[in-house]
């Protein structure tokens, strides 16, 4: 529906609709064993022994070829702030905390939400990864399962 | 002297919304600016230039693509050449790095416009936050934890403080320090009068940092005519030189660690490359001004780290002493930077370089407001950025 | 005098549509790993910088591609840069790094290009492309591509008597030039008869006339003299490259005698067989030619010092994304003088074994032209063929041009509104 919001100018305001057909390539399978397994599977490159996650099906320091390793689901906060607004295509209870981990004998720091009360997450905060099927509207579409990270108590 | 100079600026009024004018417009306003402040006529400006810089990330905002070709043909530069770039913010920088590049290879081009222009309001605020929020990974990162690139700010700030013991009201005092110095400057909307705990009371977005701790968006248009060391003088006798330019880039925030996300590397890498090309050793003395990209007030500290400005960890210190206060041993940001002007994106990487040349050459009292001009400013610094940082690009303007 | 700077290796993915085995960043890495493995002596570390080429991100939800390679690589910190130019991106890629390192900015770099097409239908992504023409006036009043070309070949066919017969040769050349790539996915054996009883898009294009839709990706290095010598035995130099514009609205070229340049000067004269009274008798270059085809071609022979390019050049690789167009190109980039292409198609000049080979990798109707990509898909033959080692990149040597000591490579944009010419040479 274009409509006409102003005449001097002539303003128009219309919407736009696009619908993709995204792959997830050579990363189908960590949201596959996500879904199905309940693992968390990384990426360690054959040649320098450095562990991906999220995975990364060619190694970024030589370009070489990974292989799929299942991670441990402990972790530790890298980096964390709490969110008290949204992208649109979320729907989740405000305020929510985000953080970056570093799961036990990984290279990157994997991105998740962190249950609970934000007050108590810190720098350092050793968490622990566990999967669940999402509430509606708080993931992405099709994806089936979800993860998210718990403080683990002192 | 370095081989490619700046002889020539146009910028337009940015605002929130430049209903009032079209992509075009805006960019024929900033054009014909520029010919009359060169003392020339549109037309014997348009006949001279050999090619144009295209610098803009409209494609999303305004659904034209290609807009680029449109602005070139609209100008009347057709059938000369023409090239389009884009790095989200860094574009009106990468802009004229390529300028700088097409110049110096002496193949064809002495006289190159840098054309750049940016309509972010035709979306709404919203809208706009979700296409920047693309610039992440879609599959690790936006889609399924929600992270925007204010989220990142918010990490950076919040790993800043605890590393560095930088305070939250030294990261606001960016805030009002720019907000004050955009007063001076009659091209932007933005200026206001404010004190830290404005910034610290404002709606809290991703911790540490709040809604005021965040430049707004806005539409602008800014040009810039470059040329070759032999056309400089045939335009202007104070021609401003490029003397260095540099560029880096940076992984995104997973393949980071803690000690380094609260440190700009492509920033660095880019500082190196232009005070290498310009013969700088010691910025904080041998600068005389400077423009960083401030789309937050942790990014300006985290810039003047990374630029060299000061050690690692004393951004905080650098901004509460007033060292980047106009008068002050460092001025930065003095015409408001984006907490004045909004993030036109492409438009304020040109925008930096327009009142950069203005600023050396001594105008900056006359096409600003005096409050603007540092005095007997030589040599200065201008560096824009792609959300948080994964593109950084640095130049060195000096007469 | 600037620094010469030279292409010394590249790679090619598959392109195909979808390529649903690999996310954008994963596509890239392919071209980049084989140009890696094609040159045991080049290492990560010697590459100083990165051009990125690609068109729309609207087809892809990512919105810096550019950035997500480059780190999915591994290069950064390294400098990198975007360049977009419509279907021209790819070699405005190529001719923004050649000037980079002549600029002395870089000595090594590193040109990838990419696109995926398949990620929305086939009618939405016709509406991306035609967002890439004038939104206010054209494209509203339901223009689109393929409309586009037809009513410029439709005017082509009237004013030099060309006919579908030319344009449907060129079809069958392309594809069947295409049969022995595996990189390719469009190679056919098809006659001229089959493209005039195929299905019309646009009145007079069939769809056997039109490129289609297409994912993939290519990469291209280059390095300054100093650095190409280390690199490789044999540099193919850039010797020339070029870049001409014109109006966005085909409506709006200049019409009138050749004289009629928006900047006053004359139209210049590439060929010196054209006839430059002939040329000033009709409008030019009004919709049946491409004036910003000729601006790039008369700065690109200018620098490569090519007086004659249909003598001094030996293959082109040209932007075919319609058989109309290449058939344009023949004329504005300097091969034929116009009013003469018909008799020289016939005759099968642009032929593998004719006077001047033109795609002999089979462009993009053989190929396909994931945007980004194809600029550098079609430098990246011309530049083996040059080195001639083309068959290895083939599953036979039959497009191989022998001998071909220079090669233009040509990519276009919009409705011609962009088009860049670069020269290879030995």
């Amino acid at each position: 529906m274009t409509k006409i919001s102003r005449t001097d100018p002539l303003t128009i305001t219309k919407d736009y609709r696009i619908t993709y057909q995204s792959t997830l390539g050579e990363v189908s399978r960590f949201f596959l064993d996500l879904a199905n397994e309940g693992k968390i599977m990384g990426t360690r490159c054959e040649k320098c022994g450095k562990t991906y996650i999220p995975p990364f099906p060619d190694c970024p320091e030589c370009l070489g070829k990974t292989s799929w390793v299942e991670m441990p689901k402990n972790g530790v906060i890298e980096a964390f702030t709490i969110c008290y607004t949204q992208p649109r295509h979320f729907k989740r209870k405000l305020p929510y905390t985000v953080a970056y981990v570093r799961l036990e004998g990984a290279n990157t720091l994997l991105p998740g939400i962190v249950d609970g009360d934000p007050s108590k997450v810190e720098q350092g905060s050793k968490v622990e990864l566990k999967i669940r099927v999402p509430e509606r509207g708080t993931r992405w579409g099709v994806y089936e399962a979800d993860y998210y990270f718990e403080l683990i108590e002192r | 002297m370095g081989k490619v100079a700046i002889v020539g600026a146009g910028l337009t009024r940015f605002s929130a919304s430049r209903y009032d004018a079209s992509q075009e417009e805006m960019v024929a306003e900033a054009m014909r600016q520029a010919a009359e402040n060169m003392g020339m006529t549109w037309n014997d400006l348009r006949n001279e230039v050999d090619m144009g810089v295209g610098a803009y990330c409209s494609d999303f905002f305004n659904q034209q693509l290609k807009f680029g070709a449109t602005i070139h043909d609209y100008l009347g530069l057709c059938p000369k050449s023409n090239i389009r770039v884009e790095a989200v913010g860094a574009t009106g920088a990468q802009a004229i790095r390529t300028g700088y590049a097409f110049i110096a290879a002496s193949t064809l081009y002495d006289v190159i416009a840098v054309l750049s222009w940016e309509k972010m309001s035709e979306v709404s605020y919203e809208q706009s936050l979700d296409f920047l929020g693309r610039n992440l990974d879609l599959d690790f990162e936006y889609y399924p934890v929600g992270v925007t690139l204010p989220t990142v700010h918010g990490m950076m700030a919040q790993l800043h403080m605890k590393k560095f013991g930088t305070s939250r009201e030294q990261i606001a005092k960016i805030a009002v320090k720019n907000r004050k110095n955009a007063l001076n400057n009659p091209f932007v909307d933005f200026g206001k009068k404010m004190a830290v705990k404005d910034i610290l009371i404002s709606k809290p977005l991703f911790s540490p940092l709040r809604e005021l701790d965040f430049a707004p968006a806005s539409d602008g248009a800014a040009v810039l005519i470059m040329t070759s060391e032999d056309k400089a003088k045939k335009f202007t006798d104070t021609p401003i030189w490029i003397s260095g330019t540099g560029c880096g880039t940076d992984n995104f925030i997973y393949r980071r660690t803690a000690d380094d996300i609260p440190i700009l590397a492509s920033t660095r890498v880019a500082a190196e490359q232009a005070y290498k090309m310009a013969g700088i050793s010691n910025p904080m003395k041998e600068l005389d001004c400077a423009e960083v990209y401030d789309m937050s007030t942790i990014y300006e500290i985290m810039a003047y780290e990374s630029l060299g400005f000061c050690g690692k960890g004393e951004g905080g210190k650098l901004i509460e002493d007033g060292a980047t206060e106009n008068g002050g041993e460092l001025p930065v940001n003095v015409a408001g930077g984006c907490f004045g002007a909004g993030t036109a994106l492409a438009a304020i990487g040109v925008k930096q370089a327009v009142e950069m040349f203005w600023q050396l050459r001594g105008e900056a009292d006359k096409r600003l407001k005096s409050g603007a001009q540092v005095q007997d400013a030589e040599k200065g610094l201008i560096n824009a950025e792609s959300g948080y940082g994964v593109k950084s690009v640095v130049h060195i303007l000096e007469k | 005098m600037s620094k010469r700077v030279a292409i010394v290796g590249g790679g090619l993915g598959k392109f195909d549509k979808p390529r649903e085995d690999k996310r954008v960043r994963e596509l890239v890495a392919e071209p980049v790993k084989m140009a890696f493995d094609l040159m045991p002596n080049l290492s990560k570390d010697d590459i100083d910088m990165g051009v990125a080429s690609y068109f729309a991100t609207h087809f892809d939800q990512e919105h810096n591609p550019a950035s997500s390679c480059w780190d999915y690589m591994g290069f950064t910190p390294k400098p990198l840069l975007h360049i977009e130019g419509g279907g021209a991106t790819g070699c405005l890629a190529i001719w923004a790094a050649w000037h980079y390192i002549k600029a002395g900015l870089a000595d090594v770099m590193l040109v990838y290009g990419f696109e995926t097409q398949s990620t929305v239908d086939s009618s939405l992504a016709n509406e991306f492309i035609a967002a890439a023409s004038d939104t206010d006036f054209d494209y509203s009043l339901g223009g689109f591509y393929t409309g586009y070309y037809a009513l410029m070949c439709a005017r082509h066919y009237h004013l030099y008597k060309t006919n579908p017969v030319h344009t449907a040769m060129i079809a069958v050349k392309n594809k069947r030039n295409a049969l022995n790539k595996p990189f390719a996915e469009f190679g056919a054996n098809i006659t001229v008869e089959d493209v005039l009883k195929s299905r019309t898009i646009a009145s007079p294009l069939k769809i056997f006339d039109c490129c289609m839709l297409t994912d993939g990706a290519a990469c291209i290095i280059l390095a300054s003299e100093e650095k190409a010598k280390k690199l490789t035995d044999s540099p193919i130099w850039i010797s020339g490259g070029g870049m001409g514009t014109d109006a966005m609205r085909p409506g709006d070229r200049p019409i009138g005698a050749a004289a009629a340049w928006q900047t006053g000067a004359k139209a210049p004269i590439i060929n010196p067989e054209e006839d430059s009274s002939a040329l000033a008798k009709v409008s030019y270059p009004d919709v049946q030619s491409f004036g910003a085809c000729r601006e790039a071609a008369r700065q690109a022979y200018r620098l490569a010092n090519i007086t004659n390019p249909l003598k001094q050049i030996q293959l082109a690789e040209l932007h075919d994304a319609y058989t109309s167009s290449e058939m344009q190109t023949y004329e504005d980039i300097g091969f034929i003088p116009h009013g003469k292409t018909g008799k020289w198609i016939e005759e099968g000049g642009p032929f593998v074994d004719g006077e001047l080979p033109c795609n002999p990798s089979g462009g993009l109707i053989g190929v396909g032209h994931p945007v980004g990509a194809t600029g550098i898909m079609s430098t990246f033959f011309a530049y083996h063929q040059l080195l001639g080692d083309e068959p290895k990149f083939c599953t036979n040597s039959s497009t191989e041009v022998q001998g071909a000591q220079r090669a233009a490579v040509h990519s276009h944009a919009g409705t011609g509104t962009y088009i860049v010419v670069l020269v290879l040479e030995k």
